[in-house]
């Protein structure tokens, strides 16, 4: 285990030097208030994340020099190969110039909506611009929006989407950057069906040391809301994975999302198929969800889904990398997300920087 | 009359750090005197086998003979030396050790600590034995560790501790498959900085290696107990009321109420 002590102005500070310095998988031991002001954090991350990493470069490198022909794919692998025998220091790709075919090629092997596809490429192609990123940025500026959740001044977010999409780590995630930010947070609970749902929200609650209620229905969901809005307490609120085009589940959860003080935040995993992805945030966009949340971009090395989800009418609050709590919430402009896209083509990598 | 519930065998608790220079050997002097005060006959056991200093503790010319009681040379009787009147007197209780780098012991390793182990076991005339073990995480520690009935691991808030404490841990978790041993702070100069070190190993664990260790104690950092350790003279005699012997002897009633018959057995904290 490697044990790191960060000293830093404020939390949001030390958890970006604890990213920097120890990686995503980090985990935070201990967190005080330093004397004489700032924050006092200690991480660590287990050696064996980097032995397994070790361990698959053989593999990689075998399935490296098999790949003979200088395609997209073998470009990742290659990329995938460097960055194992480098460890996290990652090199900068140079510079491509535009081209719509090859753009439009690269946006298929991430597996983007065809529509979408052809609509970014003819946006990039008309922007002028000789750097394919850029190009492609200037595309994707037209088409989505960036706005970070302000933790200081929320008050109820309701996270809704499908099963799977990570919905209860994303609400430990904001409850603990909340309490980094010396908010008071409850973590609500609905999902009273689920079998273990509320067990694992009492495990992060516990975890991250913020309390949790269970709400049962929108009655007792609205009262807690506003028990927390009366003292200044920030409602994350759990919900049960649901369909959000199915017409009886869309009641139920559009009921909730009109409860006052509650912002409705879609959450949804980049690892699933990117036409499903775009239906999916499409609807819970007219539930009323006007930001999103894209998880999963730790294991998800094709980003059309992210794309699709990015430029939804709705704007993308944040990306988590990371299972972890301590992984937290990152933000992702339009450059990031075109340098992620076309990188990703170039080095492997095959999630968003 | 007994208070172990292992019918006539001994209870062997280890205490270990991993890191050395967090205060076992304090810790293990004092908690066979708190336990020797609440009634159990106690033995106090220097498995440092390299570097034994118990005897220095506590200013001892005799430490017993631990070499000639594993090579058979000599019965158990033979081979302790009691302290503050042996063991059965109120507050006194018996030590085993090896003559501070007397070498014999040295590189006996995991056979040397399964060999002691099984003589130690079967020592019917204690309620515990109490094993102080080397700093470092060799094979003859953690078997000491491993085949003991409970396990404390002692930190202090210095963050090498930590890791060799979290080492300690995770060593003897894959050892044993399920054993998690519980944490004693040492040295912190306030209960929330105990607990604030308690809890960095508890969460490290829980990440890591999916376990969750019990927090036993902490004993606080004290000048009283530097000052005993210089007089070479059992703190619980000289400091008694010092804020150091008072949380030692509060641990150790924690430890010997679950020893009492009828009360709840230790929990082998496993991992999950």
């Amino acid at each position: 285990m490697r044990l790191r002590t960060f000293l830093a102005s404020d939390m949001r500070e030390a958890l970006g030097n604890v990213r920097a310095e120890l990686g995503a998988e980090a985990v935070i031991v201990s967190s005080e208030k330093a004397k004489g002001g700032g924050v006092m954090v200690r991480a660590a991350v287990e050696e064996t994340a980097r032995e397994v990493l070790r361990e698959n470069l053989a593999v990689f490198s075998e399935w490296h020099n098999a790949m003979a022909a200088p395609d997209c794919e073998t470009h990742r692998h290659a990329g995938l190969i460097h960055r194992l025998r480098n460890g996290r220091v990652s090199e900068k790709p140079a510079a491509r110039n535009f081209n719509r075919a090859e753009l439009l090629q690269i946006l298929r092997t991430h597996r983007a909506p065809d529509a979408l596809a052809h609509a970014l490429a003819e946006t990039a192609e008309k922007a002028g611009l000789s750097d394919m990123t850029l190009a492609l940025a200037s595309a994707l500026e037209k088409r989505m929006t960036s706005a970070a959740l302000d933790l200081t001044k929320s008050i109820a977010l309701l996270l809704t989407g499908p099963n799977g999409a990570g919905k209860s780590a994303v609400a430990a995630k904001i409850a603990a950057h909340a309490r980094l930010c010396e908010r008071h947070v409850r973590l609500i609970a609905t999902d009273i069906t689920g079998a273990g749902a509320i067990a694992r929200l009492e495990t992060f609650a516990q975890h991250i040391d913020v309390p949790i209620v269970v709400a049962e229905s929108a009655e007792e969901l609205s009262r807690a809301v506003a028990e927390c809005a009366k003292e200044n307490i920030l409602a994350v609120i759990d919900t049960a994975g649901f369909d959000p085009r199915n017409g009886k589940a869309r009641s139920a959860f559009a009921a909730l999302a009109k409860i006052e003080h509650v912002e409705a935040i879609g959450v949804v995993s980049a690892c699933s198929d990117a036409e499903e992805i775009a239906d999916i945030a499409a609807a819970l966009v007219s539930l009323g969800a006007r930001r999103l949340i894209v998880t999963g971009l730790d294991i998800s090395r094709r980003l059309g889904a992210l794309a699709a989800a990015a430029t939804q009418n709705a704007a993308l609050a944040h990306v988590t990398r990371s299972p972890y709590v301590a992984g937290g919430l990152e933000t992702l402009t339009p450059l990031s997300l075109a340098r992620a896209l076309i990188d990703a083509s170039q080095s492997g990598r095959g999630s968003a920087q | 009359m007994s208070f172990n519930n292992n019918l006539g065998k001994p209870h062997l608790t280890a205490i270990g750090s991993g890191k050395g220079g967090t205060g076992k050997t304090l810790i293990a002097v004092s908690l066979a005197h708190a336990l020797a005060y609440e009634g159990e006959r106690v033995l106090l056991c220097d498995a440092d086998f390299e570097l034994s200093n118990t005897s220095v503790h506590l200013g001892l010319d005799d430490c017993g003979d631990l070499p000639g009681f594993l090579a058979n040379e000599c019965r158990l009787e033979e081979a302790i030396a009691p302290v503050l009147g042996g063991a059965g007197i109120h507050g006194g209780f018996d030590i085993i050790a090896a003559p501070s780098g007397c070498g014999t012991l040295a590189n006996s390793g995991e056979i040397g600590a399964q060999q002691l182990l099984g003589k130690l076991k079967a020592a019917k005339n204690y309620d515990r034995v109490l094993l102080d073990l080397g700093a470092g995480v060799d094979a003859g520690v953690l078997r000491f560790a491993a085949s003991s009935d409970d396990a404390l691991v002692v930190l202090t808030p210095d963050p090498a501790s930590l890791t060799d404490a979290y080492a300690f841990v995770k060593l003897l978790q894959q050892m044993t498959r399920n054993r998690v041993p519980q944490i004693l702070v040492n040295m912190a100069v306030n209960d929330s900085e105990a607990r604030r070190t308690a809890d960095a190993l508890i969460a490290t664990c829980k990440n890591f290696l999916n376990s969750t260790p019990d927090y036993l104690g902490a004993i606080p950092h004290d000048p009283n107990a530097l000052d005993a350790v210089r007089k070479q003279a059992a703190l619980l005699t000289l400091h008694p009321q010092s804020a150091s012997a008072r949380a030692v002897t509060a641990i150790a009633q924690r430890l010997h109420n679950r020893l009492r018959p009828g009360s709840a057995p230790l929990r082998l904290a496993s991992a999950r």
